[in-house]
C-alpha cells in the first residue's frame, strides 16, 4: 500500500481544490433548521404520539373531517384549479471575496454579511435562494487572476443570476471585464475607486482602464454601494461645516494626482466653500520625497489665514498625518484635523495606528476620517437586523466596517432578482432582465443608506461614515449622505 | 482531527429539545461532515446541501444515539448516508462536478494529479470511496471508520487496501 502521509496529502491537495472553506456553514444549517424542523421539540413529539386506539380513531377522524371541508371548500371557490405549492426551483447568487489567509479579515465578515440576508430572505416570488460564495485569495491575497476565474465559474453556472463583489479595487477590473461580457449583474459592497465607474481624465495613465474599457458590451453590469472616492471629500466637508460648525479651513494634498489626494482635496473644498465656509489656504507638498515635507511654514501662514482647521487631501504612506504632529505649537491641540479614509492607515480597520502614531502629542479626538460606506449601527432603523445579525455572529471578528454593505449589496440584488421575475411573467428571468432591474433600483431602504443607482451604476445619494479617533481607535460617529459631485 | 468531548449536560439537553444545545452540538461536526460530503460528491453545493440535510436528520434523530461519546461517527454516518442519496439522483452526478475542475490550461503536476485524483475516486463504488475519504482526507483512525461504516476494523483494513489498489490502477489507466 502507498505510504498513507503521501496518499492523504494527495487527496488534500485534490479535494481541498474543489472545496472552497465553508464558514458560512453554521448559519446556514442553523437557517435550514428552523426553517425545516418541527415546531415541537422531540420530548413534545413523544408526548403527543397517540398511545390509545380510541386517541387515534379520534385523531384520524377528526383529520378527514377537516381535510374534506378544506377541500370542499378550495374546491368551490377556486372552480377545482389546484395548483401545486412549493418553491418554482432554484436561483443562485455568487459572491467573491477574499476569505482566506490574511485577507479574510476584510472578506469574511462581509460575505458574512452578504450570507446573512440571503439566509433571511430564503426565497423570492417562490423560488428558493441559493448562496454560492467563491475565494479570490492566493496565499491569503486577493488576486485578480483568480477573482477572474471564479467569475467564469459563476458564468458557467446557469442558477446563478447575479453576484456580489469584488471587495478589493484591484481585482474588480478583470471581474468586470468578465462579467461584462455574460452580462452578469454585478454589485460590490466595498469597491471605491473612482475610475470604475467614473471616467476621469487621470484614469487612462493612473489605472490603465477606463470605465468604457471594462465594459465592452457597452452596458453596465456593474454597480456598487459603496462611495468613490470622489464623494469622500463632500462627505466629510458637510460634516465639518454642519456638524462641527467650521467656517474656516486649511487644505493640503500629496500630490498624488488620484483619489484619496488631490482630487478628494479638489472636492472637499468645492464643498466646503458651496456650503458658505473659505478655504483660506491650499497647498500641494511633493510626498514622492523619502523624508517627510516640513509643512510647519504654511502650517503658521494657515493659521494667519484664520484657518480654524486642516483638512489632509493624503494617507498614511504621502504623511498624512506627520503635518498634524507639526502643527504642534501652531494650532492648538482641541483644533480639528480631517482626511479621507487611508489617511488613518492602510489597513483600512479600526486597529490602524499609522495616524495616530504619526501625530504623536496631537493625536486626540479631533481628528476624523471619511469611510467610503455608511454605518447601521447609527441608522435606528436598521437595529433589529443588526441586533440578529449579531446574535448569530458573536464573536466581534465577523463583523467589519463592510458588513452590513456586504448584506446590502445582496437584499438589493435579490430585490432586482424579485423585480426581473415579475416582468417576466412570474418565470427565471434572463441575467439581462436582472441587470436592467439592477439599474432601475429606486430609494432602496437598506441598512446603510437609501440607495438609487445612476447609469454609472454608482449610488446617486451616497452614504459615508464619519470616523473619530477616540483613544487609537477610529469610531464611526456619523453618517454623512451626499449629493456628490457627479450626481 | 482531535475529538474534543461533549459534556453530557448538552447532550441531554439537545435531546430533551434544545435547540441552542443542539446547534453548539453539531456545530464543531459540520466542518468533517462537509469534508466528507466533498469527498463523496465532488461538489462543494452538494456537500453544503447534504450537510444541512444530515443536521435536521440528526435532529430529528438524536434519542437514537445511545453511545454519547461516538457523536461524530454517529453523525458522519447520516452525512454518508445522504451522499448516498444525492448521488442516486441523476442531476447531482451529471451537472454538478464539471464545474469545479480548474481549466486544464493551468495543468501544473499537482493540478494534473489533483484532476486524476478526483477522476478515479468518482469511479469507485460507494463502500471504497467512503473508507478512502474517511481516512485519507478526514485522517480518520480506523477504528472511528467501522463505526461509522459499521463494519469490523479488519474489514474496513480490507476495504482500504483494495481501493487503494483500485484507485491506482485507475489513475494509471488515465495517465495512460
Amino acid at each position: 500500500m502507498d505510504k498513507e502521509s503521501d496518499l492523504s496529502n494527495e487527496f488534500h491537495i485534490a479535494l481541498d481544490a474543489v472545496l472552497p472553506p465553508a464558514p458560512w456553514l453554521a448559519a446556514a444549517v442553523r437557517q435550514h433548521l428552523r426553517r425545516e424542523r418541527p415546531r415541537r421539540r422531540p420530548a413534545d413529539r413523544m408526548a403527543l404520539r397517540f398511545p390509545r386506539n380510541a386517541q387515534r380513531v379520534a385523531a384520524v377522524l377528526l383529520l378527514i373531517v377537516l381535510a374534506a371541508t378544506a377541500m370542499g371548500a378550495f374546491l368551490v371557490a377556486h372552480h377545482a384549479f389546484i395548483v401545486p405549492a412549493g418553491p418554482k426551483g432554484t436561483i443562485e447568487i455568487g459572491s467573491d471575496m477574499p476569505t482566506s489567509g490574511a485577507d479574510a479579515s476584510w472578506g469574511l465578515p462581509t460575505q458574512y454579511g452578504e450570507a446573512f440576508a440571503i439566509a433571511q430572505a430564503g426565497s423570492v416570488r417562490g423560488f428558493t435562494l441559493k448562496f454560492v460564495p467563491y475565494d479570490d485569495a492566493v496565499n491569503g491575497l486577493h488576486d485578480a487572476t483568480k477573482g477572474a476565474e471564479n467569475v467564469q465559474l459563476m458564468v458557467a453556472d446557469h442558477q446563478l443570476l447575479g453576484m456580489v463583489g469584488p471587495f478589493h479595487g484591484s481585482v474588480a477590473p478583470a471581474e468586470i471585464r468578465v462579467g461584462n461580457a455574460a452580462g452578469l449583474a454585478m454589485i460590490s459592497p466595498a469597491n471605491h475607486d473612482d475610475c470604475l465607474t467614473i471616467p476621469f481624465d487621470y484614469c487612462p495613465t493612473y489605472d490603465g482602464f477606463t470605465p468604457a474599457s471594462l465594459r465592452a458590451t457597452g452596458i453596465n453590469n456593474y454597480f456598487r454601494i459603496a462611495a468613490a472616492d470622489a464623494f469622500q471629500g463632500p462627505a466629510i466637508a458637510d460634516f465639518a461645516y454642519d456638524t462641527l460648525g467650521l467656517r474656516r479651513i486649511a487644505v493640503w494634498d500629496d500630490m498624488a494626482t488620484f483619489g484619496t489626494g488631490t482630487v478628494a482635496a479638489d472636492a472637499f473644498a468645492v464643498e466646503f466653500v458651496k456650503k458658505g465656509g473659505s478655504v483660506v489656504a491650499r497647498k500641494g507638498f511633493d510626498t514622492s520625497t523619502q523624508k517627510a515635507p516640513d509643512f510647519r511654514s504654511w502650517l503658521k501662514s494657515a493659521k494667519a489665514a484664520g484657518a480654524q482647521a486642516i483638512y489632509a487631501g493624503a494617507d498614511s504612506r504621502t504623511y498624512g498625518c506627520i503635518a498634524r504632529a507639526q502643527s504642534q505649537g501652531i494650532f492648538p491641540a482641541d483644533s480639528y484635523y480631517l482626511g479621507p479614509d487611508y489617511i488613518r492607515g492602510h489597513n483600512y480597520g479600526i486597529a490602524d495606528q499609522q495616524c495616530v502614531t504619526d501625530a504623536v502629542a496631537m493625536a486626540n479626538d479631533h481628528m476624523y476620517a471619511s469611510v467610503v460606506v455608511g454605518d447601521a449601527d447609527l441608522n435606528p432603523s436598521a437595529a433589529a437586523t443588526v441586533a440578529a445579525y449579531k446574535r448569530a455572529h458573536p464573536d466581534p471578528a465577523d463583523m467589519n466596517a463592510f458588513t452590513f454593505a456586504g448584506y446590502d449589496a445582496a437584499a438589493i440584488l435579490i430585490d432586482a432578482i424579485g423585480r426581473a421575475i415579475d416582468a417576466n411573467g412570474g418565470k427565471v428571468p434572463t441575467r439581462q432582465q436582472v441587470v436592467d432591474q439592477l439599474a432601475q433600483t429606486t430609494n432602496y431602504k437598506g441598512l446603510t443608506g437609501t440607495y438609487t443607482f445612476n447609469a454609472d451604476g454608482d449610488p446617486r445619494t451616497p452614504t459615508l461614515q464619519i470616523q473619530q479617533d477616540q483613544g487609537g481607535t477610529w469610531t464611526p460617529i456619523k453618517n454623512v449622505t451626499v449629493a456628490g459631485p457627479l450626481g | 482531527m482531535a475529538v474534543q468531548p461533549v459534556p453530557t449536560t448538552v447532550i441531554a439537553a439537545a435531546k430533551d429539545g434544545d435547540e441552542v444545545a443542539f446547534e453548539t452540538l453539531i456545530r464543531p461536526l459540520l466542518e468533517p461532515g462537509y469534508r466528507l460530503a466533498g469527498g463523496m460528491l465532488q461538489d462543494h453545493q452538494g456537500a453544503e446541501d447534504a450537510v444541512q440535510e444530515a443536521a435536521l436528520k440528526a435532529w430529528r434523530r438524536l434519542r437514537q444515539l445511545r453511545d454519547e461519546s461516538q457523536i461524530r461517527p454517529w453523525f458522519l454516518a447520516i452525512v454518508a448516508n445522504e451522499c448516498r442519496s444525492a448521488r442516486r439522483t441523476r442531476w447531482s452526478s451529471v451537472i454538478k462536478t464539471a464545474v469545479f475542475d480548474k481549466p486544464v490550461e493551468v495543468s501544473t503536476d499537482s493540478v494534473v494529479t489533483g484532476m486524476e485524483l478526483r477522476r478515479s475516486l468518482g469511479g469507485l463504488d460507494q463502500k471504497k470511496r467512503l473508507v478512502l475519504v474517511l481516512r485519507f482526507y478526514l485522517d480518520l483512525p480506523l477504528e472511528e471508520i467501522a463505526v461509522i461504516t459499521q463494519a469490523s476494523v479488519h474489514a474496513v483494513e480490507g476495504q482500504l487496501q483494495r481501493g487503494v489498489h483500485e484507485l491506482r490502477q485507475r489513475m494509471g489507466v488515465h495517465r495512460g
